[in-house]
């Protein structure tokens, strides 16, 4: 026997040395090679298609919230419509005008500017501050039971969102047959819809449809706080370990959270889920000229009040508020601080009896929470190549 | 032998442990061969074929051409279906939709090797051998209204199977493992599959070559110069992504083994008794 393991074994070792030397090779295959090399004229597409299906981390799911399923060839043709500048009036804006992706999807405007260069009402809301669009609004499959799009909460759908946004006249300015027809000028669409539609017919539908299955895939959930959560919160949904210290963090950042939890988290979510109210007044003006979700309902009791965003990306998304108002998270925590004013609509959290609440921070409290807010910021978005510019 | 009917109790069990009959579209080992030669210059060919909801056959070879050292050539042809489970995490809802797979493998090995008798009676025969394959593996995913959808690759196969037989009366056992390392190399992979799948392929194609753990139980009957056995062989061993991609897979396939020097004994006898 000794002979045999003597003469065998360095065989087999041979032989697996052999094997350990060659790397498997496959060959990947999505478009007809026809269609990848006309693509390939006017877009960096992958042969190998991007994953557009997410999983979020278990102290999200375990909370209810699930990335749901996006259809892989929608999503690619709309990260191509997203980016594509055909489609706004004066041919230089796309969506990623006012919602780019190395500042989390938003606009470092107060206000964003549209086609020839006309200015907006309001700030562009970064779509990287939801953990995952579609489990935070919702998809159009559940339509408006899911969170409203827009500051003034007026789009029940991503669908119905972007293609207002395209419509709008200080953004695309671009109506229904102006969307198909630019879209049916550019020769790479039309392998694009057939992956996706299994024919080349372009509607407005198709296009917004397309849109929002991309925008559907978009989300931060990698951030330093997500890391440590997934670790320390875990499933636990009975918020007990939500003010254990992470020990990933710094002492200023679990100081931060700990400020972030006893005072902002009632209406921002304490994991950066789903926010605790869909929409409120925070107290910026006494009186109030864009009426936001009162503007849209008629509502006396929802007159000046707005959308209550989450803050993942905060660190990223200046300017702040609905109309861009403050340039840094400083001025922010100031206006929190000492600054609420007393609208009638002022949201409960934030008054005392009828009166603005002051949080008075410490110089101290604000450096902590404006740490911990940077623990938010997930670089992996920002550099996620499934969401870039796939133009040459 | 009294412990004969244990040892045969023994191998039944695990071969009703194994006997699942689980098929993986990425790998499924064939009937480990494990030789009974006795001495120079004897052979043997056998056939099998398989249970379940895999079909197909095998067919292997072993000849002796020099006392304790043998050759052996298999060759196995695997067909499966099944259903795909897509669903990857997160809200059921909407459900996927159903997808079908039908697959088919082909191997083809040769090994040599060593043997040599033990036990007071030369019952046992203990073996090493190492062998060396390549293999072919096409799925096709089949989803309704929708074209379908073809992925295929090759691997090499390198193995070292230590085995034991065991002789009892008319009574053959055995039990073998073979520590196989597996690498794929080419392949050509249809990416609209459901990306559940190509993840599984991408998955497979970076962990490859993967080393794994195969076990063979076999129990049969011998009447001159044929034996008839059962065998069970299943991937039993490997690392952690090998439960990624359901590679612990096993078949049965029921095997008739002819002697081949035993065949020419009972020709030769049969001319001797005419004569």
């Amino acid at each position: 026997m000794k002979k045999i393991l003597r003469l065998g074994l360095p065989f087999f070792a041979v032989l697996l040395l052999l094997a350990a030397c060659k790397q498997a090779d496959f060959e990947y295959y999505y478009y007809e090679p026809e269609d990848y090399a006309l693509l390939s004229q006017y877009l960096n597409l992958p042969a190998k298609p991007d994953n557009y299906l997410t999983k979020l981390p278990k102290h999200l799911e375990a909370r209810g919230l699930f990335a749901r399923a996006v259809d892989q060839d929608k999503a690619i043709l709309g990260r191509v419509l997203f980016y594509d500048k055909n489609l706004s009036k004066d041919g230089k804006i796309n969506c990623a005008s006012c919602h780019r992706q190395e500042i989390a999807f938003s606009d470092d405007k107060p206000v964003s500017r549209g086609v020839f260069d006309r200015v907006g009402t309001r700030n562009s809301i970064a779509l990287g501050s939801v953990l995952n669009f579609a489990a935070y609004y919702g998809t159009d499959l559940f339509g408006p039971s899911g969170i409203p799009f827009f500051w003034d909460n007026r789009a029940g759908t991503a669908s119905e969102q972007n293609l207002a946004t395209m419509a709008n006249p200080v953004e695309m300015d671009m109506k229904h047959d102006d969307i198909v027809n630019a879209v049916r000028s550019q020769p790479y669409y039309a392998p694009l819809f057939r992956m996706a539609y299994g024919d080349e017919t372009v509607t407005a539908q198709r296009v917004s449809e397309a849109i929002a299955n991309f925008v559907n895939a978009l989300g931060s959930f990698r951030s330093k706080f997500d890391r440590e959560a997934e670790r320390v919160i875990g499933t636990d949904t009975w918020n007990s370990r939500e003010y254990m210290d992470f020990s990933g963090f710094t002492a200023a950042e679990n100081r931060g959270k700990r400020i972030y939890l006893d005072n902002c988290a009632s209406c921002h979510s304490p994991v950066q889920g789903r926010p605790m109210k869909m929409y409120a007044n925070n107290g910026l003006d006494a009186t109030t000229t864009d009426q936001g979700v009162g503007g849209i309902t008629k509502k006396n009791s929802e007159m000046g009040m707005f959308k209550v965003p989450l803050l993942r990306n905060i660190a990223l998304t200046a300017p702040y508020m609905h109309d861009g108002r403050f340039a840094t998270l400083e001025e922010v925590i100031d206006h929190y601080s000492t600054g609420i004013q007393a609208h009638p609509n002022l949201s409960t959290e934030l008054r005392v009896g009828n009166q603005p609440r002051r949080f008075n921070f410490s110089p101290q409290q604000k450096s902590d929470l404006i740490a911990f807010l940077h623990t938010l910021t997930d670089e992996e978005l920002l550099a996620d190549k499934r969401f870039s510019d796939p133009f040459k | 032998m009294s412990h004969a009917p244990k040892i045969a109790l023994m191998i039944v069990s695990m071969m009703a442990l194994l006997a699942s009959c689980t098929s993986s579209r990425f790998y499924t080992p064939n009937t480990i061969n494990l030789p009974a030669m006795s001495q120079k210059g004897e052979g043997a060919v056998s056939g099998a074929t398989f249970f379940g909801s895999n079909t197909g056959w095998e067919a292997q070879a072993s000849y002796s051409p020099a006392p304790g050292v043998g050759l052996m050539a298999n060759y196995f042809s695997l067909s499966y279906t099944g259903n795909l489970d897509i669903f990857s995490g997160g809200f059921p809802f909407p459900p996927a939709p159903a997808v079908s797979f039908d697959g088919r493998m082909r191997f083809g090995e040769a090994g040599a090797g060593f043997y040599r008798h033990a036990g007071k009676n030369q019952e046992y025969l203990l073996s090493l051998f190492g062998t060396a394959g390549w293999g072919h593996a096409r799925n096709r995913y089949v989803e309704p209204d929708v074209p379908l959808k073809e992925v295929e690759w090759s691997f090499w196969r390198y193995g070292l199977q230590p085995g034991v037989r065991l002789q009892h009366k008319q009574m053959r056992f055995g039990v073998a493992f073979r520590l196989s390392c597996v690498q794929y190399t080419n392949g050509r992979i249809d990416a609209r599959i459901p990306r559940v799948e190509l993840d599984r392929i991408e998955l497979l194609e970076t962990q490859s070559p993967m080393l794994f753990g195969e076990v063979l139980w076999t129990i049969g009957y011998h009447f001159r110069p044929v034996t008839l056995s059962l065998n069970t062989t299943g991937v039993a061993l490997g690392s952690k992504s090998l439960n990624e991609l359901n590679l612990a897979s096993n078949h049965i396939s029921l095997m008739a083994t002819l002697n081949l020097h035993e065949l020419k004994e009972e020709k030769a006898a049969t001319r001797k008794k005419k004569k």
